[in-house]
């Protein structure tokens, strides 16, 4: 074909007449952000055979980062799987700031070595569900402060002894923080200690410093006062990951730390036990002092270490 | 590798001296064509001469560059008839004699005879349809076409209408050529470098109209001469001052008010040209538009030229611009506030020696940029950037081929400050030195192929690897010199060391990181190749047609996160860019169209430790947020009697964007947090990088101009308007707040230019 001058004036008249088309066709502004997919519901916890209630928290994969502050549409159902027996759990609206949450629960008493299926369904029957196994049940650990005086760089050390448990889901140390004067307690704080864990034949162990450990690298040497303390101990079920070795990248994506259908998070089983101890807050709270001298910029021994 | 270094600075060195050999025997004329009538260099004026005794013999000729510089080498002796023209100036016409000297020149001044043909020139010798290897000369012509909010035409507008440009929006100031980002962009300013020219609102640049003489494009496939850039060159050469008499210019318009000054320091000899500009629509568009348009923007230029009309001109020159701004007036991020500063200081001397056979061409010059975001008073994030550097270029004729060569040195200091936005980047401060040379040589085996092959060399004492990188290109016109067709292709190697990054997460940020290649010290890398073909059709007709494909390696990108944070770290990815172009012009004595379309494709492959567990496949392929399919471009422009009515048409498919699948609160199980004591981390789960596409953008621009003679002088008046039809162009979708932000609405507009030269 031979292009004329003509030719390329109708090619031209075209073009320009394609692009009022092309307008036309492009009309729609609207954007759809969100993708759609089978994902329903977003759900955190774990189920606790030693534990007196169970606590799951549960929302809608929402398409605002705002939480709101009102009812969700959520029916949150526990089955044990071998029995059928079914349990309707509670909601529970907790508020931290700006936040609120949900957390559905039930006094119901999990039994070990059992599987549970919690559901969760909203009126328009959409279900996301996860499938539990709980573990077996362990002695009571051995949770021990061992000499010194835990000034630095006489440390104390605390030593749990867990035996018998196939993989730890938690160590953890619940503070309560309050006032010296035995006012009333102004908040509980939580710190994990599950990457202490030293793994001996048949025993697990954590050895912590409690002075260096609690005000500098917790506490930033802002001294609290420690009220009272309790150490919790929780062994895992065959389904929960080995979590201390998944950076907090990998943990976010949302395939792969989930064992929930149709939604996300983990709901994993546990086994846990609560033991109290008051001497680690009388520790605690004999060096808030020391602590304090530290922060003031004092050049005391305690404070080089 | 520094013997590797020598030993090819030795073999180019060995090159220069047998070309010297080799000229020993011709006879060379050369010179510089101005305009008489303010003394602006002539690029495209014909000198010709033929041999009065032997009438048979083909003549001789060469035509004018940029500089109004030509050569005509290897003349046998005799006498001659000498004819220089331009297509609206009287033609020169004189009888030379050569004999024993061995370099003559001949510099002359030609007189403008008709006013109104000029116009019709000018669109013939630039235009969008007029590419030859990836390579476009626009012209103010071309500038002027395109309607702007302001009375003069800008190269930012009008680079958008290319096919293959794609602007994000229209603030932020940001350009990707054919699948290069912003920063892969060599911007020159009479050959010194310039790091972020482009305003922050996308309409304008620090290169209008008034201030350009013209710019050559290269959207890829560029020379030898070019380094330390991957994707293009946007290489401007400014006017010169008038050397005859003074003028100048001043306007004003809801968005940006301008004066210029030009004229003779010494008449004839040395010319100076400033101007000054200054936003205005930051301050009146609330009472104007009813709504807050918070940009400040503007710049300074001084240029003083001299030349002895023979046989040399220097210029010095200094620009400084900056742009301030919000990139959302109000929501979440509006205490975000995006600023830059360029100064640019340069002085560029051209020479041909009387007897010597070169054009010697040496430009030094001093590029700074410092460029911040966050709290007016407090940026969160900083990025210095200071680079000093002489460029030195030789050319000269060898027969029919043309020997260019030349080196340079660069010194570039860098200062980072990012508060942690990319993890694995330290504040820093950085000496980065460098230095090279290059070669290329311009062959005509036959009338009708020319081919153009050169090697840049690169080094950097420090760090990384020499740098090697051939490049060739190649014009062919089937029909011989005189022939409609022409067929051009160029391919070649490109790396740059110095990298700009942005945080690609975030479509509205402006803000430029620069600091040296940052992950494993590796170069970015880019091999081009691409083909054209253009065509007249009749006189009034243009067609052109360009393919092209672009191999990207080692490119910086924030890494992914499903945790909706400011932090990332530096990843690298490869990537390709593939697509074609085609430009229709046509023009007529007062008809001015174009239609432009583009196809491309840009891709990323990126590999990340996490992408094997989130997706199953440890490397991902996906459109970075500058892919954009399909792009066309209609410009109209009408001349009435003293009206000009100008009308744009964009249109562009949606760009890629991530789409999540929504938000929910993470509770760390490691910890084993308890639900009843644990608010949670929010989380945003995005599906696969960039599946997504936003919304197709579309715009109407339109302006009509009226000129009136006052006095010496003319008032120009210009009424126009932006988004004409009020299209809802989405500029991006803020996720956390579930909040669009659109591109500019409709805006009419009007502006006021007085110019005392009529």
């Amino acid at each position: 074909m031979i292009w004329t001058p003509i030719k390329y004036r109708r090619l031209f008249t075209v073009l320009l007449t394609a692009a009022p088309l092309y307008l036309f066709a492009s009309c729609d502004t609207s954007i759809e952000p969100f993708k759609e997919a089978d994902l329903y519901f977003s759900i955190w916890g774990y189920l606790d055979a030693g534990a007196d209630s169970q606590f799951v928290r549960v929302s809608p994969l929402r398409r605002s980062i705002s939480l709101g502050d009102q009812d969700i549409d959520a029916t949150v159902m526990l089955e044990d799987v071998e029995s059928g027996t079914k349990t309707i759990l509670r909601d529970s609206v907790f508020v931290f700031g700006q936040k609120t949450v949900h957390n559905y629960w039930s006094d119901v008493l999990l039994e070990h070595e059992k599987i549970y299926r919690l559901s969760v369904a909203n009126s328009a029957g959409d279900v996301s569900d996860a499938v539990v196994t709980l573990p077996k049940a362990f002695p009571d650990p051995d949770v021990t402060l061992q000499g010194g005086t835990g000034v630095p760089p006489e440390d104390t050390p605390l030593i749990i002894k867990i035996s018998d448990v196939d993989r730890i889901a938690g160590i953890k140390v619940i503070y309560q923080l309050g006032t010296p004067s035995g006012g009333v307690p102004t908040e509980y704080y939580e710190v994990s200690y599950l990457d202490r864990v030293v793994v001996w034949p048949d025993v697990l162990a954590v050895v912590m410093i409690p002075y260096d450990e609690f005000f500098r690298n917790t506490f930033s040497e802002l001294c609290p006062f420690v009220s009272d303390a309790w150490v919790v101990v929780a062994s895992a079920g065959p389904d929960w990951p080995d979590l201390l070795n998944i950076d907090d990248e990998t943990l976010a994506r949302p395939d792969v730390v989930t064992n929930i259908n149709n939604g996300v998070g983990f709901l994993g089983g546990v086994s846990s036990k609560v033991i109290h101890m008051p001497e680690l807050a009388d520790l605690l709270a004999g060096l808030q002092n020391l602590c304090s001298r530290c922060a003031a910029g004092e050049k005391i021994v305690a404070c080089i270490f | 590798m520094l013997r590797k270094f020598f030993r090819i600075a030795v073999f180019l060195s060995i090159l220069a001296a047998w070309n010297q050999a080799a000229s020993a025997q011709v006879i060379v004329v050369r010179g510089l064509i101005f305009d008489r009538s303010d003394g602006q260099p002539l690029l495209g004026a014909n000198v010709v001469l033929r041999d009065l005794k032997r009438e048979w013999t083909q003549l001789l000729g060469a035509s004018t560059d940029k500089d109004g510089f030509y050569q005509i080498s290897q003349i046998p002796a005799g006498t001659y008839a000498v004819r220089i023209s331009f297509v609206g100036y009287a033609a020169y016409t004189d009888t030379l004699s050569l004999g024993q000297a061995p370099f003559v020149t001949i510099s002359v001044e030609l007189e403008p005879v008709a006013q109104q043909l000029d116009e019709v020139v000018i669109a013939g010798e630039g235009g969008a349809a007029r590419i030859r290897a990836g390579l476009q000369t626009v012209r103010p012509a071309d500038l002027r076409r395109i309607p702007t909010p302001d009375a003069s035409g800008d190269l930012a507008t009008y680079l958008q209408t290319l096919p293959g440009v794609v602007s994000i929006g229209d603030r932020g100031g940001q350009l990707f050529i054919r699948g290069g980002t912003p920063s892969q962009n060599l911007v020159l300013l009479d050959g010194v470098l310039i790091y972020q020219p482009m305003h922050i609102l996308g309409f304008f640049s620090a290169f209008p109209e008034d201030l350009v003489s013209f710019v050559d494009v290269y959207a890829g496939g560029y020379g030898a001469r070019y380094s330390g850039r991957i994707s293009s060159v946007i290489d401007v050469t400014t006017r010169d001052g008038n050397r005859q008499f003074f003028e100048g210019s001043g306007s004003i318009s809801p968005f940006l008010t301008s004066f210029r000054i030009e004229g003779p320091l010494r008449k004839g000899r040395v010319s100076m040209l400033a101007s000054v500009r200054r936003s205005m629509i930051e301050g009146l568009s609330p009472t104007l538009y009813g709504r807050s348009l918070p940009f400040q923007f503007g710049d300074l230029f001084i240029k003083v030229q001299r030349t002895d009309g023979i046989s040399s001109k220097c210029s010095v020159s200094f620009m400084s611009t900056y742009d301030r701004g919000r990139i959302e007036a109000e929501g979440e991020h509006s205490d975000d506030v995006f600023q830059w500063n360029n100064v640019v200081v340069g002085a560029r001397c051209l020479v041909f020696p009387t007897n010597a056979p070169y054009l010697f061409e040496i430009t030094t010059g001093l590029s700074y940029v410092d460029s911040d975001v966050g709290n007016e008073n407090r940026p969160e994030r900083t990025s210095d950037a200071l680079q000093f550097g002489v460029d030195m270029h030789l050319k000269r004729l060898i027969g029919s081929a043309q020997l260019n060569f030349g080196s340079f040195v660069r010194m570039t200091w860098l200062g980072l400050q990012l508060r942690e936005q990319f993890l694995n980047i330290a504040p820093q401060e950085d000496l980065l030195f460098s230095t090279g040379a290059y070669a290329e040589t311009e062959l005509s085996p036959s009338e009708h192929l020319t081919i153009t092959p050169g090697l840049a060399l690169v080094l950097h004492p420090e760090y990384y690897p020499i740098s090697i990188e051939p490049r060739l290109r190649a014009v062919w016109k089937p029909g011989g010199k005189d022939g409609a067709d022409e067929i051009s292709g160029a391919i070649g190697l490109y790396k740059q060391t110095l990298v700009g990054v942005t945080d690609e997460r975030d479509a509205g940020s402006a803000f430029v990181a620069w600091m040296t290649a940052p992950v494993k010290t590796t170069q970015s890398e880019a091999v081009h190749g691409l083909i054209s073909w253009q065509r007249p059709v009749g006189r009034r007709i243009r067609f052109a047609t360009e393919a092209y494909y672009k191999r990207m390696t080692d490119l910086p990108i924030p890494t992914w996160s499903s945790v909706a944070s400011f932090t990332t770290t530096l990843a690298l990815a490869s990537g390709e860019s593939y697509g074609l172009d085609g430009r229709l012009e046509v023009f007529g004595e007062n008809i001015y169209g174009y239609v432009g379309y583009g196809y491309s494709e840009t891709l990323y492959f990126a590999s990340e430790d996490n992408f094997g567990l989130w997706y199953g496949e440890s490397v991902q392929e996906f459109h970075p947020p500058h892919d954009r399919r399909h792009q066309l471009n209609v410009v109209f422009s009408l001349e009435l009697g003293r009206f000009r009515a100008s009308a744009r048409w964009q249109y562009g498919s949606g760009l890629p964007f991530t789409q999540p699948y929504g938000f929910d609160e993470i509770i760390s199980l490691r910890d084993f947090a308890d639900v009843r004591r644990s608010p949670g981390t929010t989380r945003l789960l995005y599906d696969k990088p960039y599946q997504a596409r936003l919304p197709a953008y579309h715009r109407l621009d339109l302006s009509v101009e009226r000129v009136f003679d006052v006095g010496e002088g003319s008032i120009a008046f210009q009424v126009g308007a932006i988004n004409v039809y009020d299209r809802a162009n989405l500029f991006y979708f803020d996720l956390f707040t579930t909040r669009r932000v659109d591109q500019l609405p409709f805006l009419p507009t009007l502006s006021i230019k007085y110019d005392s030269n009529r």
